[in-house]
């Protein structure tokens, strides 16, 4: 990166674990030093927001954000009550009004997709690969709740019944804000 | 191929429409580091990816780019519907008006149309996921702009968002970065074009 190619590599922070399965933990990549033998200074600091693995609520706004926002919109100890890490087993999805199913489908649905993109740099770490697993499931378990009780936000992949044509049109579309 | 699905991958509800901000915030649908640009670069560079995890993370960046490109129309919609053409013309929202009523179409704040010539495909992954990098940097500095001229808070917290995936995408694209140059032989990683001069076997984990 800086002209010399002589084993610095980017700049750019590094996650923890490499695809191979070396660690990272330092930041620092064994066996790769600068030409006066110090480790690469870029690698010495893991990025904060790293969210499964550094569980951050820095910057990336996934995971421990995901759920603190949801403990702050959602009621609690009315039988509603529902955080994301307790929904998943018990199969209780927090579908008290419309907004607060598509607010949580909402959140798993960036947790799942944001470990897909770690796992796409990271793909043999398994709690991760565990974390993924988990918010897919809570999220296709809510896409197909929501369908069945407003219409399809995915047209033809979840049941397909209950209208779901009709609906698809005449629904409130995304951009449109207000209340649903 | 893509499905499309009926929701915005962070809210957008704004109760007071600003057409003054809307015309800053546009920037970042068509303009030189905006979504459109995002998205449009790295589904572009895919095809002279030298592995598997390059082609993952530009394939889903770039869908995600199309998602935010999704909330900035949306906060751009909503920051101009209503509005009367006396409070268009105050805010001097009037030009883009003239053309364009309170359609959402891609232009940089200045007026500049979105172009193709804002961003590359090198043909050369080295040097696309070195304009990768600096692109979500870029788009980030547009953001944290945009965010000291905002006062709303409905805006700011979308806008908070977006600016957040730039930093995660900088991340990942490090990493994919480092995926080519870990195929490469570390004494000269520029010695020839890893996406045609020597195109590298695809890096799939589970095959090795």
């Amino acid at each position: 990166m800086y002209g010399n190619g002589r084993g610095m590599r980017t700049g750019a922070p590094q996650g923890r674990m490499m695809p191979d399965g070396r660690g990272m933990r330092n930041g620092a990549p064994q066996g790769r030093m600068m030409q006066d033998g110090r480790m690469s200074e870029g690698y010495r600091r893991d990025i904060e927001c790293d969210c499964v693995v550094t569980e951050t609520t820095e910057e990336c706004g996934c995971r421990n954000a995901a759920e603190s926002r949801a403990m702050q919109n959602r009621p609690r100890g009315d039988g509603s009550a529902c955080v994301l890490d307790s929904c998943g087993e018990s199969g209780h999805i927090p579908a008290g009004s419309r907004m607060q199913l598509l607010t949580y489908i909402d959140e798993v649905s960036f947790c799942a997709y944001d470990l897909m993109l770690y796992l796409d740099t990271h793909p043999e770490d398994d709690r991760a690969q565990e974390y993924f697993r988990e918010y897919n499931k809570k999220r296709d378990r809510a896409l197909e709740l929501y369908e069945e009780k407003y219409g399809p936000l995915q047209y033809g992949q979840t049941c397909g019944c209950n209208m779901g044509s009709v609906k698809w049109v005449t629904e409130p579309w995304p951009w449109e804000g207000g209340d649903c | 191929m893509w499905y499309y699905e009926k929701r915005l991958e962070y809210p957008v509800k704004i109760k007071t429409p600003n057409a003054k901000l809307a015309q800053v915030i546009l920037s970042q649908y068509g303009g030189p580091d905006g979504e459109m640009g995002a998205s449009m670069r790295y589904l572009s560079q895919r095809y002279t990816s030298p592995n598997g995890t390059v082609s993952a993370v530009l394939t889903d960046v770039g869908t995600e780019e199309l998602a935010h490109l999704e909330i900035v129309a949306t906060i751009i919609h909503q920051l101009t519907r209503g509005l009367s053409p006396e409070e268009i013309e105050k805010a001097g929202f009037a030009p883009y008006y003239a053309d364009h009523t309170i359609g959402v179409w891609p232009q940089a704040a200045g007026g500049a149309p979105f172009s193709a010539a804002e961003f590359q495909s090198t043909g050369d992954p080295v040097t696309d996921l070195n304009e990768d990098l600096a692109a979500e940097m870029k788009a980030r500095t547009t953001y944290d702009n945009i965010l000291r001229l905002c006062k709303d808070p409905d805006v700011t917290d979308a806008i908070r968002f977006l600016r957040a995936r730039e930093v995660v995408h900088y991340q990942r694209f490090g990493e994919a970065l480092r995926s080519v140059q870990d195929q490469l032989d570390a004494r000269n990683f520029y010695a020839f074009n890893p996406g045609y001069d020597a195109p590298t076997a695809c890096f799939a984990p589970d095959k090795q």
